[in-house]
């Protein structure tokens, strides 16, 4: 369940990531506000992630599962991204 | 062009990463089945269907010892493995050159199992840190591909320094296919940087001792001491372990007993590898034959406290069923971003040395290592199935099925590829690694019906994992027969 968190908090920095390069990942430029919550939240849902593990796993378990969150959330948010992408180009 | 850094290291990222990711995408593959081995182990010896764990019996502890005095008068160095949530039998075990062997007992009665003898998945974890080249020269390669893996790791990192944070989930699906699985190379490589680092840098480390002797010290004085004579043998079946092992249990503070050893003089009682993130092997020791307490020193110093660690990480025999999982699909990605790396390396020069026999001769010797291996694999587990359950030797034709369908598979990869036609030899091994993966958990209904009912979990993610590898390969198949070649 903690993994799961993790991830969830892990994919919404990677979204957050790709709003704040919205050229490269094919996004709506999003206003001010938005760039300044995204970044805000790229950096804020990954340190509450490591809280979260290292408190609950404890320090060892719990960092080798904040670093598996990261790729794995990273994987699914590219390929989200990615199939996205997609279908936005499909005529 | 100018040379600069960044093209030099990616000569040197290149050359250096395709050299020795022939290997190192073998090490990884292997690796990450070997988080497994135990459970493979249990999937391979299907009479044994103990589902829990019990804690060993006195008379199970004491058949034990009989078994273990039995090999000693035979000359071979035998020990106990006391019943794990990984392995719930009582395991009479000794070094057969490539793996752990024995006897394994019912550790309530003290039954011999009558298990048939495998390789099991000590294959893959002696082949993951030896290359089954033996423990010196096999571990020697392997640390030195490590090495090479964690160059390529850092010049890797340096060329595409510019573009690591803001292409960090980058994957265009739609691109031109070199760029496509540039993409699919870059995205893993960065996404699962820290666990290849980590499991590069702490499987150096804890074998390094094999390619940095330590320098022995200078003997204070030359002097000559004569040889002792070889202490005599306890007889073992004297002395009660499950005495000493609550004891052990007692002193070993939180930490539950994995193993007894025995030696001349003494009986160890060490703790189990599950124990701590930290792999001890803090241990209580007793005299033999009476069973008296012997002091021992568990004292760490910050140095030993680190390899420990190390060593814990690099193994991960700490780490509870869903972190082992991670642990071994972080490892498939880890040979992802290799098997990518091979292809890509052969995909850019195939314009402008297309023709030359040495892209060819790359060609094939990646179908090998990405195709030829998943098939091999495959074909040891059905082996298993296969093979009549009392065969002599047993473990060597397991071993033998391997190593030969692997070798078939290079054989026809490089026959076809030198021959231009890699494409073939491709969809050839993929399909074959589909044909073995579909059927792996038909053979396994089919021959094992019993063990299935018993451990259906276990059956399931075993043939879960070979139905897996045969969707992904057909697919691969499929996606290669609408591209060309």
């Amino acid at each position: 369940m903690t993994f799961v968190l993790l991830l969830a908090l892990w994919l919404g920095a990677f979204m957050n990531h790709a709003a704040l390069w919205p050229a490269r990942y094919g996004l709506p430029a999003p206003g001010p506000t938005g760039q300044r919550l995204a970044r805000m939240l790229r950096l804020g849902l990954p340190t509450g992630a490591l809280g979260l593990a290292v408190g609950v796993q404890g320090p060892v378990t719990g960092l080798l599962s904040w670093f598996a969150a990261l790729s794995f959330a990273g994987l699914l948010a590219a390929s989200l991204l990615a199939l996205r992408g997609r279908m936005a180009n499909r005529p | 062009m100018r040379e600069t850094l960044r093209t030099r290291l990616g000569w040197l990222h290149g050359w250096f990463g395709y050299g020795a990711g022939l290997v190192l995408t073998c090490i990884f593959a292997t690796g990450s089945v070997a988080v497994f081995n135990m459970e493979i182990t249990r999937w391979m010896q299907p009479e044994v269907r103990l589902s829990a764990p019990v804690p060993p019996s006195p008379p199970a502890l004491d058949a034990a010892a009989h078994l273990v005095a039995a090999g000693q008068a035979r000359g071979v160095s035998a020990f106990i493995a006391l019943p794990s949530a990984r392995s719930p039998t009582l395991d009479v075990l000794h070094y057969n050159g490539h793996e752990f062997v024995g006897t394994r007992l019912d550790p309530a009665t003290g039954t011999v199992i009558p298990a048939r003898v495998t390789a099991g998945g000590g294959l893959f974890y002696n082949f993951h840190h030896t290359l089954f080249l033996g423990p010196q020269a096999g571990t020697i390669i392997v640390n030195i591909a490590g090495m090479i893996l964690l160059v390529a790791i850092i010049s890797g990192v340096v060329i595409h320094l510019h573009a690591l944070v803001p292409d960090i989930i980058l994957l265009r699906l739609s691109a031109a296919r070199l760029r496509a699985w540039l993409d699919a190379h870059l995205l893993m490589g960065v996404l699962f940087l820290p666990f290849m680092v980590m499991m590069a840098y702490t499987g150096v480390l804890v074998k390094a001792d094999m390619i940095v002797p330590v320098a022995p010290r200078p003997a204070a004085r030359s002097v000559q001491v004569p040889a002792l004579p070889p202490a005599p043998i306890p007889d073992m079946t004297r002395v009660q372990l499950a005495p000493l092992l609550a004891q052990a249990r007692a002193s070993l503070a939180g930490q539950e007993p994995g193993f007894i050893l025995f030696a001349p003089q003494r009986v160890s009682i060490f703790a189990g590898d599950a124990s701590s993130a930290f792999l001890t092997r803090d241990h209580a020791d007793f005299s033999l034959p009476e069973g008296r307490p012997l002091p021992v020193d568990a004292t760490a110093t910050s140095i030993a406290r680190t390899m420990q660690l190390m060593h814990g990480l690099h193994y991960a025999r700490f780490a509870p069923p869903g972190l082992r999982w991670l642990y071994f699909l972080s490892g498939l990605c880890g040979t992802a971003v290799m098997a990518s790396g091979l292809v890509l390396f052969v995909m850019k020069r195939r314009c402008h040395a297309g023709h030359r026999w040495a892209h060819r001769l790359a060609d094939g010797l990646n179908v090998t290592v990405i195709a030829g291996l998943p098939a091999s694999m495959l074909a040891f587990l059905e082996g298993n199935r296969l093979l009549p359950a009392s065969l002599t030797g047993r473990e060597d034709w397991e071993t033998g099925i391997f190593f030969t369908v692997w070798a078939l598979c290079a054989s026809h990869a490089l026959f076809n590829a030198l021959r231009v036609q890699a494409h073939h030899a491709w969809r050839v091994q993929l399909g074959l690694v589909g044909l073995l993966g579909t059927s792996l958990p038909v053979l396994d209904l089919l021959c094992s019906p019993a063990a299935f009912h018993a451990l259906p979990g276990l059956h399931m993610a075993v043939d879960g994992m070979g139905s897996v590898a045969a969707i992904v390969a057909l697919y691969a198949r499929h996606r290669l027969g609408r591209q060309g070649a």
